[in-house]
C-alpha cells in the first residue's frame, strides 16, 4: 500500500518500526562482527589490517625498498579497499608499527609512532612506513593462487579474503576487538613457543592442552612484565576464556639514609606509563592519586626516570615502610597489576566462535595445508602448461625441416598454425609457440636448453604430484617452512610466568607466632614475641620493667598470635581493628605506642575492652553491657568488615552512657551483671535477642536508682565464682551457682552486704579457685593475692578486707594474673579472653619500683568505671 | 536520512531509539519518515538509473540478459535460465548454504566440502551404508575426484579423496552421525533439486564475449551477475556525501520522485522489547538475537 505524496510524484511506503529496527540492526551487527571487529582465525587479521598489509604489498613497500609517506598508504587503502575514515586507517597503521603494542610488529615505521606514555603518533603527513620483514611472511605465496579473492567495494579491483599467513599470526600477535553482542581479547605469544606447539600438534593431534602448554607456557607480552598464576592461562587455553593476572616488573633498591625505593622496569601490557594525552590514565598518575588519597601513605616520592635505555619508575618509600607491603598495595590499588580477560573469539568460516588453543592451532594448520596444496597445484598447473609447450617445441625440433617447409608454404600465420596443428598433432598453444620461436633457438645450444628444461620440468612435475598425493609430505612442508621462520624471526620470551596462584599475601611474609600484647592504663600499646617475653627471668612486664609514665600500669595484657585481629572496643561503643602484626613491636623496656596514634580515637574516647580473634568464628555472638544497664547481643561475624577509618559502631550508646564490658558467647550461656550497689543479675543470654551492630540493645539490669551503675559483666558458669571487691578494700567470693537465673531487666539479687565503711563496689570478676588476683588502688598500690586467700561465702556475705589501703586511697581495679609459666590447661581456661595483668615479679607485689599516681582523667570518670584490669 | 551503508543503518537505529524513547508522539502521529538513498547508479543507454536495493540492481541487470545467457554444467549439458528458474535457484542456493553452514559448524569445513565436491552427495548418499556401497565402485568419468575407503569403525568412516587432475590427496574422517542429521538430509535434497535445475558443477556462463566459471552452486549466482555486469557502468554509493547536491535532490529529496518510508508502530509492547534488547545494557539477549537472525542479513557491508 503506498499513497501519493502531497506533491505529485514520489511515493510513500509503510514501514513497521520493529521491522526496521530488526533489519537495520542485524545488517549493522553482522557487518561489524563478520567484517570489522573480529579477526579471521586463519590469518589473525581484521579486514582493515589485511587491507593495510595488502595495499602496502601491492604498492611495493617491501622492507628492502624505501619508506613511503603514511598518508600515501592510508590513501591507497581507503581508495581501493576500505571506504571508511582515514583516521581509523592511520590509527591501525600506527598500531601495527608500535613495538609496545604488537609483539611482532608488522609495519616498519619511520618517525614518531607514539609511545608507551600514551603520546599520539605524529600526523600522517610526517610519518613514513613500509612492511616489516616478518610481514612479508604474511603475504608470501599470495600470488600463487593460495587464497580466494573477491571484488572490492567498488568492484574495480580484487582483494584477498585471507592472507597466506605463513606464521600463526593470530596466536602470536593476538587481537582485541569489540563487536556487537560479543568481543574478542586474545593475548600475544612467543613465536618460537607457538611454532613448537603447532609442530607438536601436527605430529600428534591428541596432544591436548597440557601437552601444548609444555611448549606455549602462556602469553608473552611485548612489554614484558610478569604473569601471576597458571590457572587463568590454562582456563583460557582449554575453554577460550580465562583471567590472567599481569604485573609490572619491580625490584627494590636501597637509597641513602637507610631508605629504600621500588623500581619499576616493565609495565603490564596495555597500561600506559605517562600522560601523553592528558587523560589521567597513566600508571604514574594512578600511583600519585593513590598516594594523594592516603591509600598508600608509605610513598614519599614518585619519579619517572625512564630514558631511551628503558623504563624506570622510581617509587621512594618512607623510612620504615616495608617494601613488600607497599608493593602489594600498589598491585591491589593501581594498574601495576591488571587482569587480562582472555576471550578468544575469531571468525571460522565467517562465523564468530569462541576457541580454545587446540582449535586455534587446528584451524591454522588447516589453513596452511590449504595454502600449501593450492600453491603446489598452482605450480603444477604452470609446470604442466610449460611442459606442454616445450613438448610442442621438441616435436618441432625433431621435425624441423618439415616444420619449416610447412611454414614457408603457408599463406599467413593462421594457416601455418592450423597446418602445424593438423600435421603434427599439436594443440593451438603448441603450434603458436613454435611460430613464435626465435631462430636462435634452433642452435644446438638453445635446443639443448629446451631439452634440459623439459626434463627438469618433468621431474618437478613428478615431485609436485608426489607432494600432492601424500598428505604427510604436505605436513612436512608446513613444519619445514615454520621452522625456517622460527629460526629467522624467533626471539626470547619477554614475560615471566610465575607460579604463585594468589596475590602475595602479606601474611605469608609474616610468621605466625605468639605475641604478648600489653596495653597500659594511659593508652600505650606494645607487643613482643612470647618467646622473648618468657626468657625474662622476672616473668613479667607487670607494672615495672616497662618504660611508662609514673602513674601508669598495664591494664590489658594477653597472648595472641600475629595473624589475629585485635578488636578495640571503646567506651563510646565503637570498635576499631588491627592485625596483631600491624602493632608496634617493642622491647620489654620500651614504652610502646600511644593508642591515640594507632586508632582514630575521638576526644574522651577510651579503649574499654580488647578482643583478639583469628577470623571472627570463635564465638557466635558478642554481648555488650553498658553502665546504664543496657545489654546487647550481635553476631560476631557481623563485625568482620574492613573497618572504616573512623571505626564502626559496635553498639549504639547514648551520650550519657558508656560501654562497660564485651564478652563472647555461644548462644547458651548465662550473663551476669554486677552493679555498684552490690547487686548481681543473672539471666540467660537467650533472653537477649540477637540484633544488628548499630543498635542499643535492651535493658539487662535495672540500675536506675540513685547513682547506681553497672560495674561489670561476665559469663556466668556454675563452676565458677563471682568475686567482688569494694572501694575500701573489702572482698568476697561466692559460687555462681548460688545466683538464680532470672529474667532480664531485674534489679538483681544481693551479691554482698554493703556498709558505708566498705563503700560501693569497685570491681567484680568471675574467677576460679586457682586464679591469682591483683588489686590496684587509685594511688597506685598493687597487691597480689590468690583467689584461695579470699573467703568464699554465700551471696549476702559481708566480705573481708583483702587490700590494705591508706585513708585517701581506694581500690580502682581488680584483675586476673596470668603467669607465663602457668600450665597450658589453666591458660586454656582463661584463654578465650586471654587477658590479665601480669604481676610485677614472682617476688610479690610489693616490689613495684614506681608508685603510680592517680591519673587525673581516671578520677573524672570514676575509678571503677574504667573496668581497669578486669579480666574479660 | 542516513548513508546507505551499515553504519548508516546503525545511525538510523540510534535515531529511532531516541525518537521512540523521548518523542514517541511524533512516531505515533505519523511524522517520522525514513529517506531512501540510492545504493547504485547504473548507466543504461543514455539514462542514469538510481537503484535502492541490491535486488533491484539484480533485476535491472538481468532483465534482458538472463535469458540470453548460455550455461554449461560440469557434465557438458547446457542449461538456460528463466526468471522463474532464477528465483528458484536463489532460493535453493540460500537453503543449500544454510544447511552447509550448519553442517560445517558441527562437523568441520573440510568434511562438508568433500561431500559436496565429490560424487557423494551427487549420488544421493543418505546413510553410512550407502556411502560404503558407493565407495566400492570407482567414481564416474568426469568426476573431478576419486574416493576410496581407508578404514571404518563404529563411529566413523575414513576416506581418501584424490583429485584426478593433480593427484592431490586428502584424508577425511567422516563421523557416521553426520549422515543422520536433518541438516545433511536437507543438503542432499536441495542438492538434488539444484541438480535438476541447472545440472552439476562446475558451470560456465557465457553472454557474448564474457564468460565466467562457477565451481559450485553458490558461485553460480556470482558468475551470472558478473556476466550481466559486463559493460555496465555502475557506481556504488557508500555515503550521502558521494552524491552531488543535485543528485541527492533528484534521488532522495525531491518530493516528486523520492520514496519515503512512513514509520508505524505495530505493537508498542513488542517495539519496547526490541529497543530494550538491542539498545539495552544486557549483552546476552542481544548476542542471542544476532545469532538467531544472522541469516537474515540483507546488506553485509565490509
Amino acid at each position: 500500500m503506498s499513497s501519493m505524496d502531497t506533491l505529485s510524484g514520489g511515493s510513500i511506503e509503510p514501514r513497521y518500526l520493529e521491522e526496521e529496527m530488526r533489519s537495520s540492526y542485524i545488517d549493522y551487527a553482522m557487518s561489524v562482527i563478520v567484517g570489522r571487529a573480529l579477526p579471521d582465525v586463519r590469518d589473525g587479521l581484521k579486514p582493515v589490517h589485511r587491507r593495510v598489509l595488502y595495499a602496502m604489498y601491492d604498492t611495493g613497500l617491501q622492507p628492502t625498498r624505501p619508506y613511503d609517506k603514511s598518508a600515501a598508504v592510508v590513501g591507497e587503502v581507503m581508495k581501493n579497499f576500505h571506504p571508511h575514515g582515514d583516521a581509523a586507517i592511520y590509527d591501525t597503521l600506527v598500531r601495527l608499527a608500535q613495538d609496545f603494542a604488537m609483539r611482532y610488529p608488522l609495519v616498519d615505521g619511520q618517525g614518531n609512532f607514539g609511545s608507551i606514555d600514551n603520546d599520539p603518533a605524529a600526523a600522517m603527513r610526517y610519518t613514513e612506513a613500509r612492511l616489516a620483514r616478518i610481514a612479508t611472511e604474511m603475504l608470501r605465496d599470495l600470488e600463487s593462487d593460495t587464497v580466494d579473492w573477491a571484488p572490492n567495494y567498488s568492484e574495480r579491483r580484487l582483494e584477498p579474503l585471507v592472507l597466506p599467513s605463513r606464521f600463526p599470526n593470530l596466536i602470536v600477535n593476538g587481537a582485541t576487538g569489540i563487536a556487537v553482542g560479543m568481543a574478542t581479547n586474545i593475548p600475544p605469544h612467543n613465536l618460537r613457543e607457538t611454532i613448537d606447539a603447532v609442530i607438536a600438534y601436527i605430529d600428534d593431534d591428541t596432544i591436548g592442552v597440557p601437552g601444548l602448554m609444555k611448549h606455549i607456557k602462556g602469553p608473552d607480552f611485548p612489554t614484558g612484565g610478569l604473569i601471576v598464576g597458571r590457572q587463568g592461562i590454562k582456563d583460557a587455553y582449554e575453554t577460550g576464556r580465562g583471567r590472567v593476572v599481569v604485573r609490572a616488573r619491580a625490584h627494590v633498591e636501597p637509597l641513602r639514609q637507610g631508605k629504600e625505593a621500588i623500581i619499576v622496569t616493565e609495565m603490564p601490557y596495555q597500561v600506559t606509563k605517562g600522560d601523553g594525552r592528558n587523560d589521567g590514565t597513566g600508571l604514574i598518575k594512578k600511583i600519585a592519586e593513590a598516594v594523594h588519597d592516603k591509600r598508600i601513605p608509605e610513598i614519599s616520592d614518585l619519579r619517572d626516570e625512564s630514558d631511551k635505555s628503558g623504563t624506570r619508575i622510581v617509587i621512594e618509600l618512607k623510612r620504615d615502610a616495608i617494601p613488600t607491603v607497599v608493593l602489594n598495595k600498589l598491585y591491589k590499588r593501581t594498574t601495576m597489576q591488571t587482569t587480562f580477560g582472555v576471550n578468544m573469539v575469531a571468525l571460522v568460516d565467517g562465523v564468530p566462535r569462541t576457541l580454545g588453543l587446540e582449535a586455534l592451532i587446528k584451524n591454522y594448520i588447516d589453513h596452511q595445508r590449504d595454502v600449501i596444496v593450492r600453491r603446489t597445484k598452482h605450480e603444477l598447473r604452470r609446470a604442466e602448461a610449460r611442459a606442454h609447450i616445450l613438448e610442442g617445441l621438441l616435436i618441432a625440433l625433431d621435425n624441423l625441416d618439415a616444420v619449416i617447409e610447412l611454414i614457408r608454404a603457408s599463406r599467413d600465420p593462421d594457416t601455418a598454425r592450423d597446418g602445424l596443428m593438423s600435421n603434427f598433432d599439436l594443440t593451438r598453444e603448441q603450434a603458436q609457440a613454435i611460430l613464435d620461436l626465435r631462430l636462435q633457438r634452433l642452435t644446438a645450444l638453445e635446443s639443448g636448453k629446451i631439452k634440459q628444461e623439459h626434463a627438469d620440468l618433468l621431474e618437478r612435475i613428478k615431485e609436485l604430484r608426489d607432494i600432492l598425493g601424500d598428505e604427510s609430505r604436505v605436513l612436512d612442508l608446513i613444519k619445514e617452512e615454520l621452522l625456517e621462520i622460527k629460526a629467522t624471526y624467533g626471539d626470547d620470551r619477554r614475560t615471566e610466568i610465575t607460579a604463585s596462584e594468589e596475590d602475595i599475601d602479606i601474611e605469608d611474609l609474616i610468621a605466625d607466632q605468639q605475641m604478648v600484647i600489653a596495653i597500659t592504663k594511659s593508652g600505650y600499646i606494645k607487643s613482643l614475641p612470647l618467646d622473648t617475653y618468657r626468657k625474662q627471668k622476672r616473668g613479667g612486664i607487670g607494672v615495672t620493667g616497662m618504660d611508662m609514665k609514673e602513674d601508669d600500669y598495664i591494664e590489658h595484657l594477653f597472648v595472641t598470635s600475629t595473624h589475629d585481629f585485635l578488636l578495640f572496643f571503646t567506651n563510646r561503643g565503637k570498635v576499631y581493628r588491627q592485625k596483631v602484626y600491624e602493632l608496634p613491636e617493642a622491647s620489654r623496656t620500651a614504652r610502646g605506642r600511644a593508642l591515640v596514634n594507632l586508632l582514630p580515637l575521638r576526644e574522651g574516647e577510651r579503649v574499654q575492652a580488647v578482643r583478639s580473634t583469628r577470623d571472627f568464628s570463635d564465638g557466635k555472638y558478642l554481648v555488650f553491657a553498658t553502665r546504664k544497664g543496657m545489654v546487647k547481643k550481635t553476631e560476631f561475624a557481623s563485625y568482620n568488615t574492613p573497618i572504616k577509618a573512623d571505626g564502626i559502631i559496635a553498639i549504639k550508646i547514648r551520650d550519657d552512657d558508656e560501654l562497660v564490658a564485651v564478652r563472647r558467647t555461644d548462644g547458651d550461656d548465662d550473663i551476669i551483671m554486677v552493679s555498684r550497689s552490690g547487686q548481681a543479675a543473672r539471666f540467660s543470654e537467650k533472653q537477649v535477642r540477637p540484633m544488628g551492630r548499630d543498635t542499643s540493645g535492651v535493658r539487662g539490669m535495672n540500675v536506675s536508682r540513685g547513682d547506681n551503675y553497672v560495674l561489670a559483666m561476665d559469663i556466668a558458669r556454675d563452676d565458677t565464682e563471682l568475686l567482688v571487691v569494694t572501694e575500701n578494700g573489702y572482698g568476697k567470693r561466692t559460687a555462681v551457682a548460688e545466683y538464680p537465673v532470672k529474667g532480664r531487666g531485674t534489679m538483681g539479687v544481693k551479691t554482698i552486704t554493703l556498709t558505708e565503711k566498705k563503700g560501693g563496689l569497685a570491681g567484680a570478676l568471675i574467677v576460679r579457685e586457682h586464679h591469682e588476683l591483683v588489686f590496684i588502688s587509685h594511688n597506685g598500690m598493687v597487691q597480689r593475692t590468690g583467689v584461695r586467700g579470699i573467703s568464699k561465702v554465700g551471696r549476702p556475705g559481708q566480705g573481708v578486707r583483702v587490700m590494705n589501703l591508706r585513708d585517701d586511697d581506694h581500690v580502682s581495679a581488680v584483675a586476673l594474673v596470668m603467669e607465663t609459666n602457668t600450665s597450658a590447661q589453666v591458660q586454656g581456661e582463661i584463654a578465650d579472653d586471654a587477658e590479665g595483668t601480669i604481676a610485677a615479679s614472682a617476688d610479690g607485689a610489693g616490689e613495684t619500683g614506681e608508685t603510680p599516681e592517680a591519673d587525673g582523667t581516671d578520677g573524672a570518670n570514676g575509678a571503677s568505671a574504667d573496668g581497669a584490669g578486669e579480666a574479660e | 536520512m542516513c548513508d546507505a551503508d551499515v553504519d548508516g543503518a546503525h545511525i538510523r537505529t540510534l535515531i529511532l531509539t531516541f525518537l521512540f524513547r523521548e518523542m514517541r508522539g511524533l512516531i505515533e502521529a505519523g511524522y517520522v519518515y525514513l529517506a531512501k538513498a540510492p545504493l547504485y547508479k547504473v548507466r543504461a543507454g543514455n539514462k542514469d538509473l538510481y537503484i535502492e536495493k541490491e535486488s533491484e540492481l539484480e533485476e535491472l541487470l538481468l532483465r534482458d540478459k538472463l535469458e540470453k545467457m548460455e550455461g554449461v554444467d560440469g557434465r557438458g549439458a547446457s542449461f538456460k535460465l528463466t526468471h522463474a528458474k532464477w528465483q528458484k535457484l536463489l532460493r535453493l542456493v540460500k537453503q543449500y548454504e544454510g544447511w552447509g553452514s550448519s553442517l560445517r559448524a558441527e562437523y568441520g569445513h573440510e568434511a562438508v566440502t568433500f561431500l559436496q565436491q565429490t560424487h557423494v552427495i551427487d549420488e544421493g548418499v543418505d546413510s553410512p551404508e550407502s556411502l560404503l556401497a558407493l565407495l566400492k565402485e570407482k567414481a564416474p568419468e568426469g568426476e573431478p575426484f576419486d574416493v576410496e575407503l581407508v578404514s571404518e569403525s563404529e563411529g566413523q568412516i575414513v576416506v581418501k579423496c584424490v583429485e584426478r587432475k593433480t593427484g592431490s590427496a586428502t584424508t577425511h574422517r567422516l563421523s557416521r552421525s553426520l549422515f543422520a542429521t536433518p541438516e545433511y538430509r536437507g543438503l542432499v535434497k536441495v542438492h538434488d533439486e539444484l541438480k535438476s535445475l541447472v545440472g552439476t558443477p562446475p558451470f560456465t556462463v557465457r553472454l557474448g564475449k564474457k564468460e565466467e566459471t562457477a565451481l559450485s552452486f553458490e558461485d553460480l549466482h556470482k558468475a551470472v551477475m558478473d556476466v550481466a555486469k559486463e559493460g555496465v557502468q555502475m557506481q556504488r554509493f557508500k555515503g550521502l556525501g558521494e552524491m552531488n547536491p543535485d543528485q541527492l535532490f533528484d534521488t532522495t529529496m525531491d518530493p516528486g520522485r523520492r520514496t519515503l518510508q512512513k514509520v508505524h508502530i505495530e505493537d508498542a509492547a513488542a517495539a519496547d522489547e526490541i529497543f530494550s534488547m538491542l539498545m539495552g545494557e544486557k549483552v546476552e539477549p542481544r548476542r542471542i538475537f544476532i545469532e538467531r537472525h544472522a541469516r537474515e542479513v540483507t546488506n553485509l557491508d565490509v
